[in-house]
């Protein structure tokens, strides 16, 4: 299904043919899909929008009429970058031929769209380069309105060398062997010349057709804001950069862990990206580890999983893993994190009002400055379950365990609600108690631990609880009852320390666990994503209907082991 | 030593060797190890539990964080059966490589991306979004 463009349509942007000449590849529309779509939501969703984007979508569509370098990339894909001497601003989309499966007109799907680092890529011979937007530049030269005209201005002023400074004002040609401007002509694409010129049929007035002739086949994207996503770690520009190289130049992958080798003006060395607990590691090529994890990797060409386990071991034996997720561990719970997002709300983000093409110049250094912000006990949103004690709530009204029985009782203090918005006021009055820390724990206490193996099934960190990873695994009654109790233990423990209501995060698996239990035990929540709040609701919701009493002896059930034949 | 113990340790005699994956003079259909070389090969030809007995005995004495298995052939079905057995058992992380992690995955309860996530850090983040 295809993504409808902010702008109308379902083509964000085009390969023109002249440029497609060029490279010695097709023409076509770029366009975005929805599985693709959701795929740069994750991994980059969060960063983009911290750059002053209202959505993927509009990024994407930045990108893809802005770009003004193209690269080849991996299995036929290219890269394309947006690059300004000067303005440290640099993006990236990688393409890849598709076909509609309606009609069969080729198309160029967006694979992944993020921001990247400066110089990012300027080691590597682009296919094409030009000082302005590719795309612009093939329309009329002359038009005021496109922004290639001032670069080409800038270049035919007097001396290309002066003018270029320090970039190439010409595509290099590539074909040639001589540096002269590349003459584009007007792009049927963005003129709309008669479709006779068009060397297959998807063009932009197709895009109308192919709305209306498969309605199904478009989301209509609307705005995504940032408070519909559910939240993640924020990503140091760092960390964003080595993502970035892991795109391209991946060694190894293995589920949410890449090992990417870089040998950039940066320093020769390796990258570990841990997505999912947004940690990462540098090796450099000096380093012991780096070889040792270049021959881990070498050695074991089919063990992925277990190369994967060995580098985690290492870089954490070692402590050289960083992120703000350093050390989450499964479904955690934690103090609220209410305040520090109200704060950080409070504080606005300018970028958000920001003309994307400015905000997107303004986004690097923005993105330094907030980093600090995720530092400190507040967990990552996408991992684990973290609970905190407000700290606004005195510390020695944590509620009771009593299950409320009105709906009433059941909203009393739910965010939003209209007896806690009458609250807040005082509630939020600053300097009216003191904030409660809570000191980490290290190494962390087992709270829980598998009683066969002692292996460590809920953790207290102090500032959170977790259940981990190993304790989530497993099928039938007995996993079932040891996965409940891990996540039962978590809970009471958060409560305990933390009062309600519990903060927590996790996947929606573990989300979806994590407040059936909660519900159960009659704790408070206080879920971190869209998805858990409307998880909670609905169990909340079920909880109020008419049903079986839970307080009714259990059936007795036959205990039958029919074994496994093993 | 209980009557039963040393039953047991009679019969696991019987059936588990311990021999490296080059050194192996049969194939076996149970491999199990806490590195991708399952050192630890068992064979049951009469099915008399010695499967079983190998991994209790493997995970008592060596508590490994991830328990590899594999089978010296084509044959997999002892593997997919010593899988489900450690699924059964619960918070184990079974790496089988010789199968996709997504039926591995499917066998533990999880998806793909939280099973990859527990093989790369069993203790470590439960909540792996996928990507």
């Amino acid at each position: 299904m295809f993504v409808e463009c902010p702008g109308g349509g379902i083509d964000f942007g085009y390969l023109p043919e002249e440029a497609a000449k060029s490279i010695r590849r097709q023409a076509g529309p770029i366009r975005l899909l929805e599985s693709d779509l959701q795929h740069i939501e994750e991994r980059h969703g969060e960063q983009i929008r911290k750059a002053g984007y209202a959505c993927v979508e509009e990024f994407v569509q930045s990108v893809v009429t802005q770009y003004n370098r193209i690269y080849a990339a991996k299995n036929g894909s290219l890269g394309l970058l947006v690059h300004k001497r000067g303005k440290e601003r640099f993006a990236m989309v990688q393409l890849q031929p598709a076909r509609e499966e309606h009609d069969n007109n080729d198309f160029y799907a967006v694979k992944t769209a993020s921001l990247c680092r400066e110089g990012y890529l300027l080691n590597r011979e682009p296919l094409l380069e030009q000082d302005g937007p590719i795309l612009s530049s093939l329309g009329n030269s002359f038009d005021p309105g496109t922004k290639v005209d001032e670069y080409r201005l800038d270049a035919s002023d007097g001396d290309v060398n002066a003018a270029g400074e320090a970039e190439k004002t010409t595509v290099g040609g590539l074909y040639s062997g001589e540096n002269e401007m590349l003459l584009l002509r007007d792009s049927p694409y963005h003129t709309q010349i008669p479709e006779t010129e068009i060397p297959f049929s998807a063009r932009p007035r197709a895009d109308e057709q192919t709305l209306e002739d498969g309605t199904g086949l478009v989301k209509r994207g609307g705005r995504c804001t940032p408070a519909s996503i559910p939240g993640s770690p924020f990503i140091t520009t760092a960390q964003e950069n080595r993502t970035m190289a892991a795109e391209l130049d991946h060694l190894f992958s293995y589920g949410p862990m890449d090992v990417v080798a870089t040998d950039d003006d940066r320093g020769r060395g390796l990258h570990v990206i841990h997505e999912d607990a947004q940690m990462s590691a540098f090796l450099p090529s000096g380093d012991p580890l780096y070889k040792e994890v270049l021959s881990l990797i070498e050695k074991n060409p089919h063990s992925r999983g277990f190369v994967a386990n060995q580098i985690q071991a290492r870089l954490e034996q070692e402590g050289r893993w960083s992120g703000p997720a350093l050390d989450d561990e499964g479904i955690s719970f934690g103090p609220s994190q209410e305040v520090a997002q109200e704060q950080e709300m409070g504080m606005g983000n300018p970028a958000r009002e920001i003309d994307p093409d400015v905000g997107q110049e303004a986004a690097i250094p923005e993105l330094r400055q907030q980093t600090p912000l995720a530092v400190g006990p507040v967990m990552p949103m996408e991992a684990g379950v973290s609970v905190v004690k407000e700290p606004e709530q005195p510390e020695a009204s944590p509620k009771g365990v009593t299950e409320p029985t009105t709906e009433e009782d059941l909203t009393k203090d739910w965010p939003g609600s209209p007896a806690k918005d009458a609250q807040d006021p005082e509630q939020k009055a600053p300097e009216s108690e003191p904030v409660r820390t809570f000191p980490k724990k290290s190494p962390p206490e087992v709270l829980l631990a598998d009683p066969k193996r002692g292996k460590a099934l809920v953790l207290d960190h102090g500032d959170k609880v977790s259940v981990t990873n190993r304790a989530m695994l497993g099928i039938g009654r007995e996993a079932e009852d040891r996965r409940n109790k891990s996540v039962k233990v978590a809970l009471k423990a958060a409560k305990e320390r933390f009062g309600e209501p519990v903060r927590f995060s996790g996947s929606r698996a573990f989300e979806e666990k994590t407040i059936e239990m909660a519900v159960r035990l009659g704790i408070e929540l206080e879920p971190a994503s869209e998805h858990g709040k409307r998880a909670y609701e609905k169990a909340l919701e079920a909880k109020n209907a008419l049903g079986p009493s839970q307080n009714r002896a259990p059936v007795k059930q036959k205990a039958v082991e029919k074994g496994i034949g093993l | 030593m209980s009557v039963v113990q040393s039953v047991i340790r009679r019969v696991r005699n019987v059936f588990v060797e311990e021999i490296p994956v080059s050194g192996a003079s049969a194939p076996y259909n149970l491999r199990i190890g806490a590195t991708p070389e399952c050192p630890v090969a068992v064979n049951d030809p009469n099915g008399d539990g010695g499967f079983q007995l190998a991994i209790d005995k493997f995970l008592r004495e060596e508590s490994p964080d991830l328990i590899f298995l594999r089978s010296d052939t084509d044959d997999l079905s002892v593997v997919r059966k010593a899988l489900a057995y450690l699924s059964r058992r619960g918070q184990e992380v079974v790496v089988a490589e010789q199968l996709p992690d997504a039926e591995v995955a499917a066998a533990l309860g999880v998806g793909v991306r939280e099973y990859q996530s527990a093989v790369i850090h069993p203790n470590g983040d439960a909540a792996a979004l996928a990507g």
